[in-house]
This record gives structure tokens, C-alpha cells and sequence, in this order.
């Protein structure tokens, strides 16, 4: 791997040949009180915890040992989760789910990291990104199924090894062709108007089922509508044809492995610096010698061109073309927040990102593990923000003893009241409910309850430096959340899925809005 | 061509009333872009919020029987809570999802603005219905309220749609040209360090650019609910994507600009659902965003931008 070049590593031997002379271990000359003062800044970036400690030593590996170790993971990975134990473990009878969440993880991962290049890269904020996927994809439906019937032909049926380099260079070209936008217009108005290129074509895809040409007689239909393209030929390679999703789980590795090369070499050549250079400052790039123009139509030509291969490949093992949800907004929106939450110019950033959003919503889907993942991240959550740990066990024992309490004066109050049945009874639900007052007309009052969680959770972030309302709002928000969890939120899982990955967005941006592994941007003012 | 002028007023019609209604969405966009450069993405959520609780106060104000007060009443306390409500919503929005990125880069609050509005639909989805909800068929403005005039036929909710907009424009105008706190936003927009130093208290401001946007943007809501009747929790997206749209071509950060793009939108999807085919309405307002912006890169009224180096 070329990756022990990279200026995203935060490998210290790297990154800062200085600090690292002056690390008390290496250097023996040190002077008194002074090492410790010119340890400093090694000292700040020191993390600590387990959490710290662990990322700390992650990173002191050399990069072709890390990168080694997450393609040798991945490459297990499909093994691992098949064997008796995991799938005991998870109370599942086979693994094919979990091999195909992890397709549609590198499916994904291909278009962040051609995304990346676009946005991270160049700097070109392009929003009809989905629509080169999807036009891919319907190129490849077109030239590898029976849907195109000409001169009683049934269907093209080319050859992968034809059709899949065709596909990528005719979308390269679409994507040049739109990138010429991108040489008058600038920011936000390209935004907007490839977000509207987007659009088209998902518009055009639902609806040009019959379009009527001046030399037929019947209108013609290019796209069946929302229904899509179904029965498209398998990808076959050298005489192999694929069939399972684990086929296609290691040749999308594969594609990835090399993609990932690709683009890291290209964002270390000439053309990557010079990308780099009009994102920061066109004009001051442009000064210096740099083709503003072919720079951006090239990136514009390569971000599609990868999102033709993922395109391409991806509808290959779908085995057929949908345009809603797969290439609508929502996708994009998606393949927006990975990009960025992994930041946004670091290529294992986004594949990371990719990672997360496309693993997570397929966690939060089992009711039981998003129960565990709203509790556990609310403990989480209060531990950091509690310090030191009395506080914040003073705090939990608080809530735990008001709650009881409550439920106690209700029953003795109003015995009628706790009286309602929930579903659902996994061993942290029962424990929970011990605890909360479910009336019988739970659901009214989670609605309300729901709506006054959310705005004393806000209250609760406002008054953070006043101890005497911080910590009595405190406690009644963590009850009403848990009410509103296992009232609402736990009975609506498809909505909560997307609650929480909106609400995980919004606090991402603000606690780090470089991304998880990007790095902070360098403002001269 | 009997058929394209006998359907032509009707038309018109319809284009004024989608058009105002995308130009009330495009002025709040107008406005939190001309001074943060924020595609504020969650606008169009604002407005299904808008909608929602005018739904609200519909509800509340209808028993078994019928209306509890004259309609005239219902729906001014509907506009009124709608609009209150979403500016409210909006500050709160403003306050803890786009402030503490003020100076973060600028996908940062786009993203985030995304996040908002996820959070927004989902909670309206949990709380109140996944299903569509509706305004009650002639139950505000009796179906058989329609004005004619020769062969055009006009409803009466059309007619409040467009004259309500009216209104509240004329009142925005007056409130960002006359008052000083219109003064104090139109300094901001123009600079923002510079309105800071000169005593311009800049969080206040944008706090209430936020508020007036969401406020017409709420008022939106009720209006479409009262015309189309249905109202939907993702309905927001779409309509956002369109006011946006109408900010642009009419140029973003002019609040006649917006106006005038809101209008023109309407007109072609009006025109084109019509005389063309109903599926084509969203690829014409596309098509007329890229035409207008490769003549006009800065939009119909918006100044040309000047580069600082």
C-alpha cells in the first residue's frame, strides 16, 4: 500500500518529524524542565482513556499494517459471521443478511470514495451525483437484459467485459458534459443546479413509459416507470459468471481495493494537488499556473466514472434497476452524510463513514439492539458529560429513586393508572418498565411526552451551567426520554431509525464538523 | 387552439396560486441565505410544521356538530398558530442545530440542516400520522364558494391563497424597508463583521430573519392545506426543493427576486401540466433553473457577485 505517504495518517513519525525528536524516549538531550515544556503539543494530541489509549495505538502501527488488517477483516468477515457461534450469538439461522449488508456497504463505499473526489477533492459541491449512479445502472440494464428488443434480437446481452468499460466511459462522459456547468456557474448555484440534473433523470426514469417518436407508431417505453428493470444478466468475468452475493461481496473488494489505490495515487500526483489547490483558492490556483477549468470538468468525468462502476456492478447483483429509493435524493442525502461524517477528503474517512451508515440503520432495525444502543448511548452519554463519575452516579441513583418513587405514589394514588401493556419483553424492556408508569392510553401521552422530551432535552442544554435547575431538569428529561422510548419511539422503528441518524448528524457536525477522520480545516483569516 | 385559450385563464390561475405559495417558502430561504450562506434545508420542514399545526387548530375548532366559531375566524387563528408556531420552531432549530457551526465549514450546517430536517419529519410522523391527513373537503370554504367570470371559475380558497400572500409581502417590504430591525438585517446581509461593529446586536438579527422566514413559510402551509386539502409529513421536501429553486432564479438573497421566481415557477408548472403532460411539471422547473442561471448565473434580480480577493 501506498498509504504510509498519506497526510490524512496521524502517524507521528510522519506527521511531525519534530515532536517526535523530542520525545522523551528518543531523546536522550533533553534539558531539565524544558522537555516538558516542548513535549506540549505532543502531550495535547495524547488522548486519554481506553478509548484514547486504543486509538493511540492503532495509529503508532505502520499504515500497510492497518490497511492490511481491515482487508484481512473484511475478507473474514463473510466467514466469521457464518460460523455456529456468532450466529448464536446474534439468535440468527444463517448469515446471508449480514453478507448482503456488507455488499451494500462496498456498493456504497465505491460511490463515497468517487464522491469524495468530487467534493472532498475539488471542492465542487455536486448533488446530481445519484443520477450517474443510476444512469449506469440503466445502461447496464440496457446492454444486459432482454428490455431492448431490436430487429427481433431479445436484448443485447454484451459481454461484461464489453459492456461494463462502455458503461463507465459513456457516464464519464455524461459527467463531463454536466461539469461544463460547473466552469460558469460557482458554490451553491452548481449545487443547486445538479441537484436539478438529479432530478431530471429520477423524473425521466418514472415516468418516460411512453414516449412517443416521430418514427414509430407506438409510444415507446424506456424505463418501465417506478416498477424498474428487472432480470438483468449476472456479471461474468473471463468465463466465470456470478451468482451468490458472497461472489460479488469479494469482487466488490476487490473493485474497492483498487478504486482506493487509484484515487490515493491520484490525489498525491500533480492533478490531486492542483484539485486541492483550486478548492482552497481558485483564483490563487489559477495564477499560479493551474487549468482551473479541465481540472474541474477531469474531476467531474472521474467522480462519475466511479459512480458508474458502483452503478454498473451494484444493478449487476440487485439483478435489476429501481429509480425510487435507489437513485432518488434520499441516497444522495445518505451518501452526503457518510462523505462527510467520515470527513470529507480522507479516503479511510469515508470509506468509514460508508461503513457506519450502512451498517447502523440495519442495527437500529432490531427493536432489542436499538433499545440497547438508546440506553447504553444515553449512559454513555451522561458518564462524559458527568464528571467526575460520583456526580454522575448520584445522578443515575437520583433518577432511578425519583422514578420509583413516582410509580409508587401512583399506585397508591391512583391505582388504575400503571396498568397499560406494552409490547415487546426483552429482559431491558422489563427492566425499564419497572421503573416508568404506563398508563393505558400509553400512546396519547407518549405522543406528548415525546415532543416535551425533545424540548427539555434543548432546555436541559441551555441551562448546562446553572447546577440548581441543571440537575433536577436533568432527571425528569432522562425519565420522560425513557417514557418516550418505550412508549413511541421503540413501537415506530422505521421513523426512530431515522430520527436517530438525524439527530446523530446534527450532534456530529457540531461536536466535529470536519468528520470523524477528516481533518480540521486551516482558516487564514 | 380553441381548447389552449379556453384552458388559458384557468391556467393562470393555478400558477398564481402554486406560485405564491412557492414564493412564501422561497423568501425564508431568500432571507437565511442572503445573510449565513446557508442552504437551510430544513425550511421545507418548517413549512410541513406550519401545516400541521394549522391541522391543529382545525381540529380543535370543529366538533361533532360543525364549526364552534365563524370559518373566517378558524382560519385566521390557523394562519396565526401556524405561523407563531413554525417561527418558534425555526429560532429552536436556528438555536441549537446552525449557531454553534457558525464558523465551521460550510457542508457542516448543510449537513446538519439535513439531520433537522429528519428530525423534523420523523418526530411529526411518530407524534401525530404516518398517513396522510386532511383539511375536511369544503368544511373551511364551502366547495360551492367559486366566483365566475365568464368562463373562468375561480374557488374562493384560491383567491384567499393569493391575496394572503399579497398581504403578507406587502408586509415584509414595508417591515425590511422601514423598520429597524429590517434595517439592522439588510446591514447584516450586506456585511456581517462590519454590522457587528457598528452595534448591530448580529444573533438578534439572525434570530429573526430565522422567525419572519418560518412565519411566511408556516403561513404557506396552512394556505396549501386549505387549497389541496391533503397534508402530508414529507410533503416539506419537495416543496423546499422548489422554493429553493424560486429563490435562485429570481436571485438568491432578493426578496423581490424571490417573489418573482416563486411566480414564474408556478406559471411553468401550471402551464405545463396543462399543455404538456402532469409529469413533466418537475423536469420544467429544473430545465428553467438551468436556462435561467446559465443566462443569468446570479438569478433574474439577484446582483452580480463580486469576487474579493
Amino acid at each position: 500500500m501506498p498509504a504510509d505517504r498519506d497526510p490524512q495518517n496521524r502517524d507521528p513519525q510522519n506527521r511531525d518529524p519534530q515532536t517526535s525528536a523530542e520525545h522523551p524516549g528518543k531523546a536522550a538531550s533533553a534539558i531539565g524542565t524544558d522537555e516538558w515544556v516542548a513535549q506540549v503539543e505532543d502531550r495535547k494530541r495524547r488522548r486519554s482513556g481506553p478509548w484514547g489509549r486504543l486509538a493511540d495505538s492503532w495509529e503508532a502501527l505502520p499504515a500497510t499494517w492497518r490497511y492490511g488488517l481491515v482487508v484481512a477483516l473484511l475478507l473474514l468477515a463473510p466467514l466469521a459471521t457464518g460460523t455456529p457461534a456468532f450466529l448464536e450469538l446474534m439468535g440468527i439461522s444463517n448469515n446471508a443478511f449480514i453478507i448482503r449488508t456488507l455488499t451494500r456497504f462496498l456498493v456504497f463505499a465505491m460511490l463515497a470514495v468517487g464522491l469524495n473526489v468530487v467534493v472532498g477533492y475539488a471542492g465542487l459541491l455536486d448533488l446530481g451525483y445519484t443520477a450517474f449512479y443510476g444512469i449506469a445502472g440503466y445502461l447496464y440494464a440496457y446492454l444486459s437484459s432482454s428490455f431492448v428488443k431490436i430487429g427481433g434480437l431479445d436484448g443485447l446481452h454484451l459481454p461484461s467485459l464489453i459492456s461494463i468499460p462502455l458503461i463507465i466511459m459513456v457516464t464519464a462522459l455524461i459527467g463531463w458534459l454536466l461539469g461544463l456547468l460547473s466552469l460558469r456557474l460557482s458554490g451553491d448555484y452548481l449545487a443547486i443546479v445538479t441537484l436539478g440534473f438529479g432530478q431530471v433523470f429520477v423524473q425521466l426514469a418514472l415516468t418516460a413509459t411512453r414516449v412517443k417518436l416521430p418514427w414509430r407508431t407506438r409510444p415507446v417505453d424506456f424505463t418501465r416507470g417506478p416498477n424498474g428493470i428487472n432480470r438483468l444478466d449476472d456479471i461474468s468475468l473471463f468465463g466465470f459468471t456470478l451468482h451468490s452475493t458472497l461472489q460479488y461481496y469479494y469482487l466488490f473488494l476487490l473493485f474497492l481495493i483498487l478504486l482506493f489505490v487509484a484515487v490515493h495515487r491520484l490525489n498525491h500526483s500533480r492533478i490531486g494537488r492542483a484539485w486541492r489547490a483550486i478548492r482552497e483558492d481558485e483564483l490563487a490556483a489559477e495564477v499560479m499556473g493551474a487549468p482551473a477549468g479541465r481540472l474541474k470538468l477531469l474531476a467531474f468525468a472521474i467522480g462519475a466514472a466511479i459512480a458508474a462502476l458502483a452503478g454498473t456492478v451494484g444493478a449487476a447483483w440487485q439483478g435489476n434497476v429501481v429509480p425510487v429509493p435507489r437513485y432518488s435524493v434520499l441516497t444522495l442525502i445518505n451518501l452526503y452524510a457518510m462523505v462527510v461524517l467520515g470527513g470529507l477528503g480522507s479516503l479511510p474517512g469515508v470509506v468509514l463513514g460508508a461503513f457506519i451508515f450502512t451498517v447502523l440503520p440495519e442495527v437500529l432495525r432490531s427493536i432489542a439492539l436499538a433499545g440497547v444502543l438508546f440506553y447504553g448511548g444515553g449512559l454513555l452519554g451522561l458518564y462524559l458529560l458527568l464528571r467526575p463519575w460520583r456526580r454522575f452516579a448520584l445522578m443515575l441513583a437520583g433518577a432511578v429513586i425519583g422514578g420509583l418513587g413516582i410509580k409508587g405514589l401512583a399506585h397508591l394514588l391512583w391505582p388504575g393508572l400503571d396498568t397499560g401493556i406494552l409490547p415487546g419483553s426483552s429482559p431491558l424492556n422489563q427492566l425499564v418498565r419497572n421503573w416508568l408508569v404506563i398508563p393505558v392510553e400509553f400512546k396519547v401521552i407518549g405522543n406528548i411526552i415525546t415532543i416535551l422530551a425533545i424540548l427539555l432535552t434543548l432546555l436541559v442544554i441551555l441551562v448546562r451551567r446553572r447546577p440548581s435547575l441543571f440537575y433536577p431538569l436533568l432527571g425528569v428529561t432522562i425519565y420522560l426520554a425513557s417514557f418516550a422510548w418505550e412508549t413511541r419511539l421503540a413501537l415506530e422503528p422505521a421513523a426512530t431509525r431515522i430520527l436517530i441518524l438525524g439527530v446523530s448528524l446534527v450532534v456530529l457536525m457540531i461536536a466535529r464538523p470536519q468528520g470523524l477522520l477528516g481533518k480540521a480545516e486551516v482558516r487564514v483569516v | 387552439m380553441t381548447s389552449f385559450l379556453t384552458l388559458l385563464p384557468q391556467t393562470l390561475v393555478n400558477g398564481l396560486t402554486l406560485g405564491s405559495v412557492y414564493a412564501l417558502i422561497a423568501l425564508g430561504y431568500s432571507m437565511v441565505y442572503g445573510i449565513l450562506k446557508l442552504l437551510n434545508f430544513a425550511h421545507g420542514d418548517i413549512y410541513m410544521i406550519g401545516a400541521y399545526l394549522g391541522y391543529g387548530v382545525f381540529l380543535m375548532a370543529f366538533a361533532e356538530q360543525g364549526a364552534l366559531i365563524p370559518t373566517a375566524a378558524i382560519i385566521l387563528l390557523m394562519l396565526i398558530v401556524a405561523m407563531l408556531g413554525a417561527g418558534v420552531i425555526s429560532i429552536i432549530v436556528e438555536r441549537f442545530a446552525y449557531r454553534p457551526l457558525r464558523n465551521a465549514p460550510r457542508i457542516a450546517p448543510l449537513i446538519s440542516a439535513l439531520g433537522v430536517s429528519f428530525i423534523l419529519q420523523n418526530v411529526v410522523q411518530i407524534t401525530v400520522s404516518p398517513r396522510p391527513l386532511s383539511y375536511g373537503s369544503g368544511k373551511l370554504i364551502p366547495t360551492s364558494a367559486i366566483f365566475e367570470l365568464g368562463e373562468l371559475r375561480i374557488h374562493a380558497s384560491r383567491l384567499l391563497v393569493i391575496g394572503i400572500t399579497l398581504v403578507l409581502m406587502l408586509a415584509l417590504t414595508y417591515f425590511v424597508r422601514q423598520t429597524r430591525l429590517g434595517r439592522a438585517m439588510r446591514a447584516v446581509a450586506t456585511d456581517i463583521d462590519a454590522a457587528a461593529i457598528m452595534g448591530v446586536d448580529v444573533n438578534q438579527v439572525i434570530m429573526m430573519t430565522f422567525f419572519i422566514g418560518a412565519v411566511l413559510a408556516g403561513g404557506a402551509g396552512v394556505l396549501v392545506g386549505i387549497v389541496f386539502l391533503s397534508i402530508r409529513h414529507t410533503m416539506g421536501f419537495l416543496a423546499g426543493l422548489k422554493g429553493f429553486t424560486a429563490a435562485v432564479v429570481g436571485g438568491i438573497g432578493s426578496i423581490p427576486g424571490a417573489a418573482l421566481g416563486g411566480l414564474l415557477l408556478g406559471m411553468a408548472e401550471s402551464f405545463t401540466t396543462v399543455y404538456l403532460s402532469a409529469t413533466f411539471k418537475d423536469v420544467v422547473a429544473f430545465v428553467l433553473l438551468v436556462l435561467v442561471l446559465l443566462i443569468r448565473p446570479s438569478g433574474l434580480m439577484g446582483k452580480p457577485l463580486l469576487q474579493k480577493v
